[in-house]
């Protein structure tokens, strides 16, 4: 028996979602705790972050971080634990490409302030009150950490070893993670850096569904709940618009399984430039009844518009890393050369 | 030329460049001096050659020994425009390549005329941007790739349809030694022109036809060619595209009458006692179940229609040529074509969707039912005796537009005006004791010399003309009466013997009515349709390929015609005219026995495919068929459109020589001449419209901002939307798709696809922060160049206004997080 591995397990952006999915391999976990120590995991240990701050770098040997990286205290935590760990793998779909925090790339501090402290009818701040990063009570000085205007992926802020993508991962990615921990700890072997936990090939490859496309186009986009789909019938036939496509496999298409279109929480695949513009140009493609020439264009264009939101639809859990990740302020913030 | 033979020279790039002054109408503008300096530099260019004009005979004799000569196995030439020039187009560096040892893949042009000297007057900016230019060229063609081998082509054509149509393809295949199989489901050969009794010829009056005599003979043309396989009582059962060809399942028809033994004596029908509708005389005669549908039908043979005969096997006992065999049985058989035809004729609009036609009533006819009445006696079915007073309808279940009442067709038969004029003509020339009433609809369309002719005749013979609509047809022991309502835009023109009564209504008496009924596609030939791949039109026709007017013919499947009524209402001379257009159009491949492939051809990579079967739906050209390993693309019936790279969600289909990396690395060495704080701006142009029109715009002489570079590509949806959000990335201020004016696109939709996809990259980038000023996509045709000039004018403007794209800033600030 090699040596007992140590391991870490942050959260940082995200719903802790991550964190239930651990426990999702049930009494799997003890297996884990034959071959590692958990030193560290906010939500269900009592250890502190000042006792991974006094480890000394490389002392970890496995990183688990899951979230997205907004504020500045979520940046130094990715920045101790890169430091720390000799593994650091991005779990779930936040880390990996920013998740649906991601989605508040559209926004920025004060557009998300303005609406979470000010705009909703359930706030009651009469003051006005923003949060402040640091503010002086009777008791002394309190802190928060920086709100970022940007939501990050972790790859973003730190280099990273292995992606394990998912909302959250499932129980058989995490099995294989936890095989590539065991293979670490019984011959320190590791994958090539940069693996992706998940198939190479897209949802489609193992979809059962996928023999039932039969190349028709999608004359008029139906949304999921517009529909009682049909469980055998691939979601495209339905004119749902479904991101199997263009998002990873290897989730065992839960959300298929389940009678849902996939929303490609799995990230894309490897040749793909932008997750969001690919699925734009394909669906720009089959969306819309054929027959173009005999149609006037707004008639032409009106399945294609029925796609209020481009981004949303597309980009639901991966703006962060899209190439256009964030709002820009074309025209309004003139750039120095 | 093969690929091994050129695929050692290939790894070794050995560029020539040639610069042409064009006699100064480039070197005013741009100095080329400079251009072959920095020429000399780029990589794998070993030689460099500058001339006063390439185009003439002395210098391109040259050009080949100089091509040999200096071992060049990729040809870079700057100049005039590949698509517009007259002098020097691409069909011509084809055939300068095709005496060299060069494939003809392997060249590219720099286009420093028409797109740059003759668009911009600063010197020093127009050089900078032809060298740009010459550095797109350069890093294209360093990426290009000779095509493959040319696909074998079975030297065999399928003719499905054996109506005058695919008899005259047959035959004149045949006449260039062609072999052909032709397939006819009917017992006999003709088709439905065997039917109609009088033929005219549309543009040359008096010239009349009896089928009795032509039929006999035109059907002779194939039946006996040694060439042809005739397979009447036979249908396609299924047919697939299979490496460049068509794999067809034929199911030949049971012979149990030997059409080799039976000298058509009749002593069969005589006996047989079964009798059934003859489908040949529209229903409204009988025949025997082993009988002959007409007297002069080709084959010379009797035929047993299976579900009429009980086996009594009477006929069998008296048929002296002991050609009857009752257990005969069908067979398939499976072939493989090189050429298809589809020359399957038309349906006729069912008539009993319009209730106001009462088509029920055995005196209420179709126009194709009155031409068996005119061949056997015109006399009223539900009684025998000979009508007085014949209505007939045109229009009958056609040009139903939103506005008319009704069921129907939206599009005119164009055919039916012509053939009731000739029917009114036969029947006044005649039944001199009949009464012809013709009721139409709008307007008479006797477009041709001849049915105008014919319509001034008849006219004339005082038949009458009543302009209306069917409210209305009721029947009784007395005969037919027919209401017709006035017009609502109120056009009457009623005749002399009826008029319209104050509430607009006139009720006619008749005692048979004869229905002109649209022609419509044929139902039994949709599943062929649709297994061949062919995009139909808005009503089911297969469509023909763009440029229609010179495609005659042509599907957007490479090797299969659509021949005859099958492709749109005709009559027979225009079937027959058809029939042999297409015979012409294929015989190159099969004389060839071979088809060169495109230098663009789509590639699907079986490990990224997971048979989504996104590009099969978006390939106009029946080109990608789903196997168990995924997506194949066919090369030899790409045309090279690049819908699937565009569409293809895992990056799985690539076009070889229009790759992702060609594409970008001109992104990368496009912009290096603009000058300091001028916007990027990028035209994406497709490749037959829009790049024309903005050459075109040099030809005007028009001006425009030097600061723009552009990029034919191969349609404009050939560029991913993904690639143009990588553009941004790389630095690219504005970007310009320009596609083929609506109705034009060379690939059925691109143009629709790509101002869909624009639409929808303009919304996710307006929900970004960029400004959708950025992308623009036109419908630029070859006469719009102002509209191209006015538009990237307009863009050069905009985008000085907005400053440089945030995009590629953004990028970088991103990158420095990174190195974090």
């Amino acid at each position: 028996m090699a040596d007992k591995k140590k391991i870490v397990m942050n959260w940082a952006s995200a719903c802790g979602g991550c964190d239930v999915s651990l426990l999702d391999i049930e009494e799997k976990i003890f297996s884990v705790l034959d071959i590692a120590d958990i030193l560290y995991w906010p939500v269900a240990m009592d250890f502190k972050r000042q006792d991974v701050l006094a480890l000394g770098p490389g002392s970890i040997d496995i990183g688990l971080f899951n979230g997205a990286v907004r504020t500045s205290e979520q940046l130094e935590d990715a920045l101790m634990l890169r430091e720390r760990c000799k593994v650091l793998i991005a779990y779930g779909a936040c880390a990996c490409f920013g998740g649906i925090p991601g989605l508040a790339n559209v926004s920025d501090r004060a557009g998300i302030f303005e609406v979470a402290y000010h705009e909703t009818p359930s706030t009651v701040n009469p003051e006005g009150v923003n949060p402040q990063t640091v503010c002086q009570v009777p008791e002394g000085e309190v802190t928060l950490p920086k709100f970022s205007d940007t939501v990050y992926a972790l790859n973003q802020v730190v280099k990273v070893d292995y992606y394990l993508p998912g909302c959250p991962p499932t129980e058989e990615r995490i099995l294989d993670a936890v095989n590539i921990i065991a293979a670490y700890a019984h011959s320190g072997e590791l994958p090539p850096p940069g693996t992706v936990v998940a198939s190479q090939k897209a949802l489609c490859d193992e979809c059962p569904r996928v023999s039932t496309r039969t190349g028709t186009r999608i004359a008029r986009i139906k949304r999921p709940h517009e529909i009682i789909a049909d469980p055998g019938l691939c979601f495209l036939e339905q004119g749902v618009l479904c991101m199997g496509p263009f998002t990873r496999g290897g989730c065992g298409g839960k959300c298929i399984e389940a009678n849902m279109p996939c929303r490609g929480c799995f990230g894309p695949t490897e040749r793909m430039l932008d997750p969001g513009a690919e699925a734009l140009s394909a669906f720009g493609s089959i969306v819309g009844p054929g027959g173009e020439d005999a149609l006037t264009i707004p008639e032409m264009k009106a399945a294609v518009n029925s796609i209020k939101d481009p981004v949303g639809t597309f980009c639901r859990f991966t703006l962060p890393t899209a190439i256009i990740n964030r709002t820009l302020k074309d025209g309004r913030n003139k750039v120095k050369k | 030329m093969t690929v091994e033979s050129t695929s050692s020279a290939v790894n070794k790039p050995r560029i020539g460049v040639w610069i042409c002054d064009c006699q100064g109408r480039v070197s005013t503008n741009v100095d080329t001096v400079s251009l072959v300096e920095r020429a000399r530099e780029i990589d794998g260019v070993v030689t460099v050659r500058r001339v006063d004009a390439l185009c003439n005979t002395e210098e391109l004799t040259r050009l080949r020994a100089e091509l040999k000569e200096n071992n060049i196995n990729r040809f870079l030439f700057a100049g005039c425009s590949a698509r517009s020039s007259l002098r020097f187009p691409e069909q011509q560096i084809s055939a300068v390549l095709e005496s060299t040892e060069i494939d003809k893949a392997m060249f590219e042009v720099a286009n420093i005329r028409e797109q740059c000297a003759w668009v911009h007057d600063d010197r020093k900016a127009a050089t900078a941007k032809a060298l740009d230019v010459l550095r797109m060229a350069h890093v294209r063609l360093k990426l290009d790739t000779p095509r493959a081998p040319a696909t074998k082509i079975v030297p065999r054509s399928l003719v499905i349809g054996g109506g005058p149509a695919g008899l005259q393809t047959a035959q004149d295949l045949a006449a260039l030694g062609q072999q052909v199989t032709l397939v006819e489901q009917a017992s006999y050969l003709g088709g439905r022109m065997c039917q109609i009794p009088f033929l005219f010829q549309t543009e040359n009056w008096p010239g009349r036809c009896v089928s009795t005599c032509v039929g006999p003979v035109q059907a002779a043309g194939s039946m006996f060619h040694p060439n042809v396989e005739c397979l009447t009582s036979s249908e396609v059962a299924d047919i697939e595209r299979v490496d460049g060809n068509f794999r067809a399942k034929i199911r030949v028809g049971a012979r149990f009458v030997d059409l080799d033994k039976c000298i058509s004596c009749g002593k069969c029908a005589e006996v047989c006692p079964e009798e059934i509708a003859s489908e040949f005389d529209e229903g409204l005669f009988r025949r025997k179940a082993i009988d002959k549908d007409f007297p002069r039908a080709v084959p010379d043979a009797y035929n047993i229609l299976e579900r009429a005969c009980t086996r009594c096997g009477k006929c069998v006992e008296v048929c002296p040529a002991g050609a009857i065999n009752l257990a005969a049985q069908a067979e398939e058989k499976e072939e493989d074509f090189g050429a298809v035809f589809l020359s399957t004729g038309f349906d006729t609009y069912d008539l009993s969707r319009n209730r106001e036609f009462n088509y029920g009533l055995p005196d209420v006819m179709s126009g194709m039912e009155f031409e068996r009445l005119l061949d056997r006696g015109v006399l009223r079915p539900s009684n025998g005796q000979a009508p007085r007073h014949i209505v007939f309808m045109l229009c009958a279940g056609s040009r139903a537009t939103r506005e008319k009442r009704g069921e129907g067709v939206p599009y005119c038969s164009k055919t039916c005006c012509g053939i009731t004029m000739k029917q009114v003509e036969r029947l006044g020339l005649t039944m001199n004791e009949t009464d012809i009433t013709v009721i139409y609809y709008y307007d008479i369309r006797a477009y041709e010399r001849t049915f105008e002719a014919m319509h001034d005749h008849v006219k004339r013979m005082g038949i009458e003309f009543l302009q209306g609509e069917i409210e209305g047809i009721t029947g009784s022991d007395d005969g037919l009466k027919i209401r017709v309502v006035r017009l609502e835009d109120g056009s009457t023109s009623a005749g002399a013997a009826h008029t319209f009564d104050a509430e607009g209504f006139v009720t006619l008496d008749a005692d048979l009515v004869v229905l002109a009924s649209a022609q419509t596609p044929r139902r039994e030939a949709q599943p062929l349709v649709r297994k061949l791949g062919l995009q139909t039109d808005q009503f089911g026709f297969p469509m023909e390929n763009q440029p229609r007017i010179f495609r005659p013919t042509e599907s957007f499947v490479d090797r299969v015609y659509v021949v005859g009524a099958a492709s749109g209402p005709k009559v027979v001379q225009q079937s027959v005219e058809q029939g042999s257009a297409a015979a012409m159009k294929a015989a190159p491949y099969l004389i060839k026995g071979e088809k060169d492939l495109l230098k663009f051809v789509s590639r699907i990579d079986p490990a990224a495919c997971v048979r989504c079967r996104i590009c099969e739906t978006v390939c106009p050209h029946g080109a990608i068929k789903i196997t168990e390993k995924g997506a194949l693309s066919d090369p030899a019936f790409c045309q090279g459109c690049g819908f699937c790279i565009a569409a293809c969600p895992t990056h799985a289909a690539e076009l070889i020589n229009f790759t992702e990396q060609q594409i970008l690395d001109q992104i990368d060495v496009a912009f290096q001449g603009v000058p300091p704080g001028a916007p990027k701006i990028l035209a994406l142009l497709c490749y037959w419209c829009s790049y024309c029109g903005a050459d075109l715009a040099g030809a005007s002489g028009l001006k425009l901002p030097v600061n723009y570079r552009s990029i034919r590509i191969r349609c404009s949806s050939s560029v991913n939307s993904a690639l143009v959000m990588e553009m941004f990335r790389r630095g690219v201020d504005g970007i310009l798709v320009g596609g083929c004016p609506p109705g034009s696109c060379h690939h059925v939709n691109g143009n629709y696809l790509a101002d869909k996809r624009t639409s929808l990259m303009q919304k996710l980038m307006a929900q970004l922060g960029l400004s959708e000023k950025r992308l623009k996509f036109d419908y630029i045709g070859v006469p719009h160049s102002q509209k191209f000039a006015d538009t990237i004018t307009t863009m050069d403007r905009d985008l000085r206004e907005l400053g440089p794209n945030p995009v590629a800033v953004n990028t970088r600030e991103r990158s420095e997080i990174h190195g974090r």
